[in-house]
């Protein structure tokens, strides 16, 4: 068939494209949820100094 | 918590929807659709190529009424909506004057042509670039939202001009969904014209998907950073 690779081509970008953009959305998600698990981690620590601190 | 179980259904029917509908089209486009007698099956492109173009235009116009709302009431739910749809509105816009030159190569022998459909497409993408540009460089402050804001409501005065642009300038660009002497459709058989429908409804199911994960991913990470403010530093 005449043309087929243009086709392909064409076809090919689009879900290219959208495959990175959730790559991209998932890279993001996983960067969020260390940075949560980091904060929940220092929040925690807070915590425990103000516990501490109240004692003495 | 309701409010959020009701947000994951919603987000897994819209997933699902975009998957099934996506898969049904391609059915449809490689399967069932006749091949135009003219151009041959490099035709298929528009099948992709049309419904992007709607998507980018619904992105934009998105990014419009978010925009407005914002500078009118303020709030981030309406701010972070402009900026998802603006990110997905230039994917889906850059998947247009990717598959459009591809499509023309073989059709019209070269490239690219300066037509003003294609010219107009082209401005529209560097606008919402630079509003992408202004919200990636220029900081979380409320002045950068309101100066990207107005960008974004000018910027979308481009896209009736390039809806129009086939009719008022002559160009090469072709006339999908009539034709130039308004007689009868660029889509003869009745099974393009589904095919080109079908395709829409799935393309756009799958960008509403795509600005929900983005808003939801956007809502996320103000949170994160609003909080590690809160926190003191380690």
């Amino acid at each position: 068939m005449k043309n087929l690779d243009f086709l392909l081509a064409g076809f090919s970008v689009v879900w290219i494209g959208i495959f990175l953009f959730l790559l991209r959305i998932d890279g993001r998600t996983r960067r969020a949820e260390d940075d949560l698990a980091d904060l929940r981690r220092r929040l925690g620590r807070d915590e425990g100094d103000r516990e501490s601190s109240s004692r003495t | 918590m309701p409010g959020t179980s009701r947000r994951s259904i919603v987000d897994a029917a819209l997933a699902a929807g975009s998957g099934l509908g996506i898969l049904a089209a391609l059915y449809l486009i490689f399967h069932v659709v006749p091949t135009e007698r003219v151009q041959g099956v490099v035709q298929r492109i528009f099948y992709i190529h049309v419904p992007s173009a709607w998507a980018a235009f619904t992105g934009f116009g998105l990014v419009c009424l978010g925009s407005a709302v914002h500078l009118w009431k303020g709030g981030e739910r309406w701010d972070r909506l402009a900026r998802a749809s603006a990110e997905v509105g230039l994917l889906f816009c850059t998947f247009v004057l990717l598959t459009g030159p591809i499509w023309a190569r073989p059709i019209w022998g070269v490239w690219w042509s300066w037509d003003p459909r294609l010219t107009m497409t082209v401005i529209l993408w560097t606008i919402y670039a630079a509003y992408l540009l202004l919200r990636a460089f220029g900081g979380g402050e409320e002045s950068v939202k309101r100066y990207a804001a107005v960008l974004g409501i000018v910027g979308a005065i481009d896209i009736p001009l390039i809806i129009v642009s086939v009719k008022i300038w002559r160009g090469i660009h072709p006339s999908v969904l009539a034709s130039r002497g308004g007689g009868e459709s660029g889509l003869a058989d009745p099974w393009m014209r589904i095919t080109l429908y079908f395709t829409a409804i799935a393309v756009l199911i799958l960008f509403s998907w795509m600005v929900r994960i983005r808003m939801r991913l956007l809502r996320v990470e103000d949170g994160v950073e609003s909080l590690h403010r809160d926190v003191r530093p380690a």
